[in-house]
């Protein structure tokens, strides 16, 4: 019976002009969504691997130098790469990379608001000049046109077109009576209504997307992540269904097409506007954080507060060695420098480390209550559900950050004592220095995290598809 | 006549509970945006200025260093806010709040607070601008979908017009009844959202109130027109529309594309059609054209050299010593200067992709009324991109004083010495530092505003009298059954 109302309405489908104009374009803006992730992808890899081939050809250049002053070229203290201060200061850097996962092109999620590659030499990251991706504050505030956005945003709003008046419609138009008279439940005849639209809708959502993203991304179920697409797919099959049943609990209210679209999108504008930006205040109101600019002061106080706490530099020494002229004393006085300066630097951080750890932990905190409370929105369960399956979701660029800080304590263990012992670097050691390495969280970890989102999704559908099945029992069926 | 009708509607529109409902959620989330908006603002406010008496007082406070280690140093500037801003946060969470000014380096401002907030954040912010841009809009969609629409499927349009009501009288009567409708809800939520503003007046730096009066009152009246324009065009979809419900799904479909839709999709375009570098590339780009400067601190660069023999043979004399002025100082000050040029060339450009970004952007709104007024407002509100430009510019000039001051010292108190006692023996004190002025900045004037928005200023009013005539042109045509 189900079966031939689906075929009766796929005729139906098949001969209304809404549909035949928002179906196409609703296509269309996935296709293009999955270009913009792909091309997104595209960029993120190929700046990632710029930024690792710069590191190469910086460590060429200071080689060739390291062979001219060793065939005796004359050079300045500025220019010896051996100087293990100069270099772990200036000379020398590493740029610690996130390349983007296989999956990257399923949502640009925070990818365009965090730097995806830094640079970490001596300096405390915090204090560096930030590699920020060049993008324009409008369009950072505005978004991306991505498969994240289509989803979260407009696949609602097209289930909410299709089937705001699946049955307010038979009853304005006065075929429900007749409809209702054949061998068949109202229950058997909404189903067949929504199995159509769903099966339409989720497999053009999921069909294109899926096929773009193999397409830009053939590699992906070798690497053993197709079990990533599938759960993408399984997290818009649960978001679709709770739209498709949130629409069925509104028709069975038995109110008017044009309420029942009130109410639908009113639906939407919480869930999708309301509550996402309300928590996103109230996480802000009870976990704020001290402002950066009192940790940029904190960090100057601190670094005056070093400078009182350590004896006055030995300006007789440098008076004698004024007195002198030459570039010997200039590399002495930056050895002088540098072996003066780097530890007090480790002081200044340490002095200023207790206000660092509070906004450590108060951000901590904030994403800590946004994560339990994101059950109040599908939208914000899908988002956060696909920013981890594409490895670009905050905790991710957190993820990194904490990696790229924990890799310069061993740049900084790596140069200090070379510095402070008066030690040259050799060509060995120039080669030798430890890389960066980001490692995604594991497929198990993600697989949990997502799992409970996917969860909470089907719970959520369960309930306004019990909730509307039962309030269909009490539909008025004739006449009212 | 209209006035008879604007009265019968603006009574059965607020005895209507759904009405009240709604209008009372939309007042309760203003107020709340508001309060919330204010109470953000104080804080940065008061933090800001103590932070910039702070950065003073420690650049003047430096004690004795060298010149070139002061302007190392350096000082923050922090990008101060109108208080606008506390209505519209505009831009705000996606631009940086600090910029250090330093020598060398034209940093570029750091810590965009949306780094900091929740994933959250890109749903955009519950603010003030919020709800009049979006929440609004729909309620006066609701107010209006059915108002020609309901009567005709009802039947009760023949019955007005038989009676000899003009139609064209009762369809602005209606326009003037949402209009007060409107102006009932509106007006004490703004009167309460201006006393909330007038408690941070105050405590306010006077370079940020700039023609703020005036600055308020052409974004009140930015947002008469914008609301205007959608009761205009409600209206005519209700009599254009065959039925309540057709004219409701039309509306809502211009609602979402005008306020969701486009701006996403102009901001695509405008970045597929006008690319900005990779922050990568960008700063190669910078470091390559830098070291093509003098390498003041490089002895044996072929650049150093030459520099050296270019001022030997420009003063005629032999030793660096000899100079006039100290080698080490005109060297880092032409090293700035090749810097400056390097700097302007290709922030220079990327200011200028990000411009034309924005125009693109802004012609969008001839489609979209969103994107128009969202500009206006953003502008007027000081939390525009031009706004944070202004605010860059302002930093980099105080940036190219502060060094040149430093080197320009240097170079003519360390005259004949060496380069190393020039750099790491002579000291600067307190009196020079105070040569460099605090830095201030004042938030842009109404005109430059007003000149930075013509387009979306001017799509707006076409919006305004497009729709008009649209609205118009139906009220004569008007016909009692639609066929």
């Amino acid at each position: 019976m189900i079966g031939n109302i689906v075929r009766h309405e796929w005729l139906l489908f098949l001969r209304d002009r809404l549909l035949l104009i928002t179906v196409p374009v609703y296509a269309l803006l996935i296709a293009y969504a999955v270009y913009n992730g792909a091309a997104w992808q595209g960029f993120l890899q190929r700046s990632t691997t710029a930024a690792l081939a710069h590191v190469e050809q910086n460590l060429d250049g200071l080689q060739s130098m390291l062979d001219d002053i060793e065939h005796g070229k004359p050079f300045g203290a500025y220019e010896d790469p051996r100087n293990p201060g100069y270099f772990a200061r200036s000379l020398g850097f590493e740029m610690a990379t996130k390349p983007p996962a296989a999956t990257a092109a399923l949502a640009v999620g925070q990818s365009d608001l965090y730097p995806s590659y830094l640079k970490v030499q001596w300096r405390q990251v915090f204090s560096q000049t930030n590699l920020d991706e060049t993008e324009n504050p409008v369009n950072l505030a505005a978004g991306r046109f991505d498969l994240g956005y289509v989803l979260v945003y407009l696949l609602p709003l097209l289930i909410i077109a299709l089937s705001y008046d699946i049955l307010s419609a038979e009853r304005e138009g006065g075929t429900q009576a007749l409809l209702l008279s054949q061998p068949i439940t109202l229950r058997q005849f909404v189903l067949g209504k929504i199995l159509l639209r769903g099966i339409v809708i989720v497999s053009i959502a999921t069909g294109l997307s899926l096929l773009g993203v193999l397409a830009s991304n053939p590699g992906i179920i070798a690497a053993g992540e197709g079990w990533r697409l599938a759960m993408w797919a399984a997290i818009v099959i649960g978001y679709a269904t709770f739209w498709f049943g949130l629409a069925v609990l509104v028709n069975a209210l038995a109110k008017k097409s044009s309420t029942n679209a009130i109410i639908l999108m009113a639906c939407w504008l919480v869930l999708v506007l309301i509550v996402p930006a309300a928590l996103n205040m109230v996480a802000k109101a009870l976990y704020p954080l001290p402002s950066r600019i009192e940790l940029v002061q904190t960090m100057r106080r601190a670094d005056a507060q070093a400078k009182q706490e350590q004896p006055a530099s030995t300006d007789a020494s440098a008076t004698e060695l004024a007195a002198r002229l030459g570039e010997d004393v200039v590399v002495t006085s930056l050895n002088q420098y540098n072996k003066r300066v780097l530890p007090l630097e480790q002081r200044a951080e340490a002095i200023a480390a207790p206000i660092f750890e509070r906004f450590e932990t108060r951000r901590s905190a904030q994403q800590a209550f946004a994560q339990r409370l994101r059950f109040l929105s599908p939208a914000i369960v899908v988002q956060t559900a696909i920013g981890e399956i594409a490895d670009t979701s905050t905790a991710s660029y957190d993820r990194f950050s904490a990696a790229v800080r924990a890799y310069q304590q061993l740049w900084r263990a790596y140069f200090l004592p070379r510095v402070l012992n008066d030690r040259m670097l050799t060509r060995a050691e120039m080669v030798g220095i430890p890389r960066f390495k980001y490692v995604p969280a594991s497929g198990g970890e993600v697989f949990r995290r997502t799992l409970v989102d996917l969860l909470s999704l089907a719970l959520l559908a369960v309930v306004v598809i019990i909730a509307g099945s039962l309030r269909l029992r009490r539909y008025p069926v004739a006449g009212s | 006549m209209i006035w008879h009708i604007a009265r019968k509607e603006f009574t059965e529109i607020t005895r209507d509970g759904r009405f009240l409902w709604s209008s009372l959620i939309v007042a309760a989330l203003l107020l709340l945006s508001l309060a919330l908006g204010a109470s953000r603002y104080a804080d940065e406010s008061e933090l800001r200025a103590a932070a910039v008496r702070e950065t003073r007082q420690q650049w003047l406070d430096q004690g004795a260093k060298g010149p070139h280690s002061a302007a190392h140093y350096g000082v923050y500037a922090f990008k101060p806010a109108t208080p606008l801003a506390l209505f519209d946060p505009g831009m705000n969470d996606y631009t940086g709040i600090v910029t250090m000014l330093e020598a060398h380096k034209e940093n570029q401002a750091s810590y965009k607070p949306a780094q900091d907030a929740t994933a959250l954040q890109r749903f955009g912010d519950l603010s003030g601008a919020m709800v009049l841009q979006l929440l609004v809009p729909l309620l006066i969609v609701l107010l209006c979908f059915g108002m020609i629409s309901g009567e005709r499927e009802e039947g009760t349009l023949r019955q007005l017009l038989s009676v000899g009501a003009d139609q064209r009288d009762l369809i602005w009567g209606k326009v003037l009844a949402v209009a007060m409708v409107l102006t009932l809800l509106l007006v004490p939520a703004a009167v309460v959202g201006g006393l909330i503003a007038a408690t941070q007046l105050q405590a306010a730096d006077r370079h940020d109130l700039i023609d703020l009066p005036a600055k308020t009152a052409i974004l009140a009246g930015a947002y008469l027109v914008y609301f205007g324009i959608f009761i205009v065009v409600s209206m005519s979809a209700s009599i254009l529309m065959r039925s309540s419900s057709a004219a409701l799904t039309m509306l809502m479909a211009f609602w979402i594309v005008s306020g969701f839709l486009l701006p996403r999709a102009a901001a695509d375009i405008s970045r597929l059609v006008q690319p900005t570098p990779s922050a990568l590339e960008l700063s190669t780009a910078v470091a390559r054209d830098k070291s093509k400067g003098p390498h003041p601190h490089e002895v044996n660069h072929p650049n150093h050299i030459a520099f050296r023999d270019e001022m030997l043979r420009k003063y005629g004399v032999t030793r660096v010593e000899e100079l006039p002025y100290s080698f080490i100082g005109l060297a880092l000050q032409a090293d700035e200067e090749h810097g400056f040029k390097v700097f302007d060339k290709y922030y220079g450009a990327l200011r200028e992709a990000h411009d034309r970004q924005n125009r693109l952007q802004q012609l969008a709104g001839l489609f979209s009324p969103y994107i128009a007024i969202r500009s206006v407002s953003a502008a007027l509100s000081g939390t525009d991109i031009y706004f944070f430009q202004d605010f860059a510019a302002a930093g980099e000039a105080y940036r190219r004083n502060l060094v040149r001051v430093m080197n320009d010292d240097l170079m003519r108190r360390t005259a004949g010495q060496s380069n190393y006692a020039a750099e790491w023996q002579y000291r600067g004190n307190k009196e020079l530092w105070a040569k460099v002025p605090p830095f201030d900045f004042d938030a842009p004037s109404l005109g430059t505003i007003l000149q930075r928005n013509v387009t979306p200023l001017i799509v707006l009013a076409l919006w305004l009298v497009a729709s008009i005539a649209l609205l118009r042109g139906l009220a004569r045509r008007m016909q009692v059954e639609r066929q």
